[in-house]
């Protein structure tokens, strides 16, 4: 029958690489037998047999899978405090990116090969493959930084914390950041995805909505607008998307960009509540069908909406634009 | 003090032990010794040392080329002595300098506030 000590140090060595495996056994087998033999020879409380004494001098060693922790040199963590800068500005532009590249992309593949497209639709495969996409990205950038924990050589470590800037910062750094009346970038994709979405709106089929049979599936607008109505809003949805591209490549508020975004913005409430006024707006098919006849207070809802919207916007922009510069003072 | 300052306590000591194990070990090793021999030896000198902790360390050391073991079997029991080598007994000079000098500062530093 092996002896405590035995069956500790084989418990220990396995974990541990084959090359130093005899050398490591025969120190530790040396060790715990003076432990042992001390005891023994002291009187210490609680080992007064030799098993007694075997039994406390591995317990005063510890766990066994601890112990060899100790003696491999492998970190105890994923990723350590020099490449960690390096992995969470990575992650921090490349996840958001994989999340949206999925979405768009699923979107439209969706779009392309569904063959009864509705939105429910399009929301599950978004939804769904994009956060199975997050989750591998998310994976493989994690176990690409943890294999160069352990594997990259000292030097290219520091090379990769000085990359994000923390080591070789200086002053002139500071003027990189331009942080007066700065924009966020998230503020204006987040507008120009939602300007695209507003000019589809025209195209999208109602079957799309569910409510395809209303109409055969055509669009929720009045077919007969095409003639010039919905080209023109195109191209001021266009204008409108060129306004924020403008803002998100300048970066920072200026007066130019302020007075354009904000004429194009009344420039299209009048065109809008000129088309809802004169036009009728919805496809007459599906007003057939729901049985509702535009009673009068319709239109003059509609309108007063748009110039709301219209004017809750104005207003937003520009307290945006008094606060985005006051940053600067010192407060 | 309650558990939670008791913990914060003996996190910061730790902090302040790590170092000196390494600086404790080269010293005593000027003379050959084996590990368990070394333990007991720190361990009368007053330093708390875990066993589970020193036996490593010895090895990383004798990889750093701080120390040097060899088996010596000419005993009852086989045993590893380490000793430390020129290269560890500078490093050592040199710690010990960073240590008598940390001492001093502090010394100063608690003598400008008068309690």
């Amino acid at each position: 029958m092996s002896s405590l000590v035995d069956m500790y140090v084989a418990q220990v060595i396995r974990r541990l690489p084959e090359n130093s495996r005899p050398d490591i056994a025969r120190e530790l087998k040396a060790t715990l037998a003076d432990m042992v033999e001390e005891r023994l020879a002291n009187g210490t409380a609680g080992s007064d047999t030799a098993q007694a004494a075997e039994r406390a001098a591995v317990e005063e060693l510890g766990d066994p899978a601890q112990l060899a922790l100790q003696y491999q040199d492998n970190p105890r963590y994923l990723i350590g405090p020099e490449l960690y800068p390096a992995f969470i500005g990575l992650t921090k532009w490349l996840l958001p990116l994989v999340v949206l590249t999925s979405a768009f992309v699923n979107a439209v593949v969706y779009a392309a090969t569904a063959s009864d497209a509705a939105i429910g639709g399009m929301i599950g495969a978004m939804v769904g493959n994009s956060v199975v996409a997050l989750l591998i990205a998310t994976g493989v950038v994690t176990a690409l930084f943890a294999f160069g924990e352990r594997y990259l050589p000292e030097k290219d470590k520091a090379e990769m914390t000085k990359s994000v800037g923390y080591v070789d910062w200086d002053a002139d750094h500071l003027y990189e950041e331009a942080p007066s009346r700065r924009i966020p970038r998230g503020e204006t994709i987040t507008s120009i995805v939602f300007l695209v979405f507003l000019a589809a709106l025209p195209a999208l089929p109602s079957s799309f909505f569910y409510v395809g049979h209303l109409n055969d599936a055509g669009s929720f607008v009045n077919p007969a607008l095409w003639n010039g109505w919905i080209p023109a809003y195109f191209l001021f949805v266009a204008g409108l998307i060129v306004v924020e591209a403008w803002k998100l490549t300048v970066g920072h508020w200026t007066a130019p960009i302020l007075l354009t975004g904000l004429l194009m913005d009344v420039v299209f409430a009048l065109f809008l509540s000129l088309a809802v006024m004169t036009q009728d707006i919805l496809d007459p098919r599906l007003m057939d069908s729901i049985d509702w006849t535009e009673s009068n207070w319709a239109k003059p809802v509609a309108v007063g909406l748009i110039w709301a919207i219209t004017l809750w916007d104005q207003l937003a922009t520009v307290k945006n634009f008094r606060h985005g510069g006051a940053l600067d003072a010192a407060q | 003090m309650n558990d939670d300052d008791e913990a914060v306590l003996a996190g910061h000591q730790q902090e302040l032990r790590r170092g000196t194990v390494v600086l404790a070990a080269l010293a005593a090793c000027r003379t050959p010794r084996y590990g368990y021999a070394l333990l007991a030896a720190l361990t009368a000198a007053g330093l708390q040392v875990e066993a589970n902790t020193l036996y490593p360390l010895l090895r990383r050391l004798e990889v750093q080329g701080l120390l040097t073991a060899e088996w010596n079997t000419e005993e009852s029991r086989p045993r590893k002595y380490y000793t430390v080598t020129p290269l560890g007994a500078e490093m050592a000079d040199l710690l010990r300098g960073e240590w008598q000098s940390l001492n001093a500062n502090l010394g100063a530093l608690w003598k400008e506030d008068p309690r």
